[in-house]
């Protein structure tokens, strides 16, 4: 009796159900045929009107290629494993990934890491000058340096050679002082500190070699 | 007498409830717990206890259409072992644990987002892919060194990986392990966890 119940409500639930479905089907298919146009026509007008990606911008660029995107996603996802616990970087995004780590207020050995790791992906010749006395890292001349890198370089070295002798200025160092640091404060960018090391080489073995009390020669001033 | 039937029908619930969660649902007889550091966290692994749970929603489907979702070989390729999930949880104490193994999922990050097996890292395929511009940074952040620029890459110091995705429907796992074969990657150095998520779960197995 259960059995001849159950079979008999089975049958009743499908006709019903093919009854419902069939009639429908056809209407059913239109409305979602359109949807799919309609959500396909903006993505192609989107990716028409779309700005072309300044070529400098590291931002742009990921936005415009789903592959960096994922990579770098991966690297800070395999980076999790490293000690430090600083991301691993792609070539080009070292100076955004500095300016943001400043901005978190991660410790020095953190950004000494991307420092490291650029270093080792050729990207970024690391100045040596950034490291204070105390093997500190000085990153508010490291970011000026950063931003300096993309005007040029040869203004520095023409100033050299066109100032040539005057009585040179001087400078004590203080305690806590970097090369770059100096530099952006006497010359206004920190990629000067070459021109002081140059002019002090008498005293200063390494450019990250330089000692409170020690009297530096500030050529050209 | 009405009161002590329905009494008597609240203890037998009681008992049968206790008795579920008193069942002790190890991983192997003498295997109950595995603990592994996950982003810088530590996880135990264990299976779910309750023993009338069953796997619901999205990892409880049963027919992904093919194309797109197909049934995969038991062997990813040469040489790559195939791993069940004991050989994964001493992949994690074992490799892992260590710092001399990596534990991959090759979904997309979304996924991964959702949740993972503890300790893996995400790896989505695409990034091992050869096409990829950027393959040359995630190998050596696997540990792989290139002598010069374009040249051979040298895979001693790489780490031992065992990959896995959504389960033996998922493909991506597969294409990761023949990219990194294909890199050069030693295939003795390579695992693949065909069970993936569904299996994983399935088994009541940590998600975190």
């Amino acid at each position: 009796m259960i059995r001849i119940l159950i079979l008999t409500s089975a049958f009743l639930t499908v006709t019903v159900m093919l009854l419902l479905m069939q009639p429908r089907a056809p209407e059913l298919m239109e409305p979602v045929a359109d949807v799919a146009r309609a959500g396909f026509d903006p993505l192609t007008t989107t990716v028409d009107v779309r700005p072309k990606p300044r070529p400098n911008t590291v931002v742009a660029s990921a936005q415009a290629d789903p592959l960096q995107s994922l990579s770098a996603s991966a690297l800070s996802s395999l980076s999790a494993t490293s000690p430090s616990g600083a991301p691993i970087i792609l070539p080009g995004e070292l100076r955004a990934h500095i300016i943001q780590a400043i901005g978190e207020g991660r410790p020095d050995d953190y950004i000494q890491e991307l420092l490291r790791q650029a270093a080792l992906l050729g990207e970024q010749d690391v100045p040596t000058a950034l490291i204070t006395r105390r093997g500190r890292l000085d990153t508010t001349a490291l970011v000026e340096a950063l931003e300096a890198r993309d005007q040029s370089r040869t203004v520095t070295v023409t100033d050299v050679q066109r100032t040539a002798a005057r009585e040179p200025k001087t400078y004590i160092v203080q305690p806590g002082d970097s090369l770059a640091a100096i530099a952006r404060h006497f010359y206004g960018e920190t990629g000067a500190y070459d021109r002081i090391y140059r002019a002090n080489r008498d005293i200063l073995n390494k450019p990250d070699d330089i000692r409170a009390g020690q009297t530096l020669v500030l050529p050209g001033l | 007498m009405k009161m002590r039937a329905f009494a008597g029908v609240v203890l037998a619930q009681l008992a049968f409830t206790a008795a579920a969660w008193a069942q002790d649902v190890r991983i192997t007889p003498d295997l109950s717990e595995i603990s592994v550091n996950s982003a810088g966290q530590s996880v135990t692994i264990r299976r779910i206890q309750n023993i009338e749970n069953t796997l619901t929603g999205e990892w409880a489907r049963t027919s992904r259409p093919c194309p797109d979702q197909c049934l995969q070989p038991i062997s990813a390729s040469d040489g790559v072992a195939t791993a069940g999930e004991l050989e994964v949880l001493s992949f994690l104490q074992n490799e892992a644990s260590t710092g001399r193994g990596l534990l991959i999922d090759t979904r997309l990050p979304d996924a991964f987002a959702d949740g993972t097996i503890p300790g893996a890292v995400n790896v989505p395929h695409a990034t091992l892919d050869a096409q990829n511009p950027f393959r040359t940074e995630i190998l050596r952040a696997l540990g792989a060194t290139q002598t010069g620029s374009g040249g051979q890459w040298e895979f001693s110091r790489a780490f031992s990986l065992m990959l896995f995705c959504d389960g033996p429907w998922c493909s991506s796992a597969q294409d990761a392990v023949r990219s990194l074969v294909s890199s050069g990657y030693p295939p003795a150095k390579l695992g693949y966890y065909r069970g993936g998520m569904q299996v994983w779960q399935l088994m009541g197995l940590t998600v975190s």
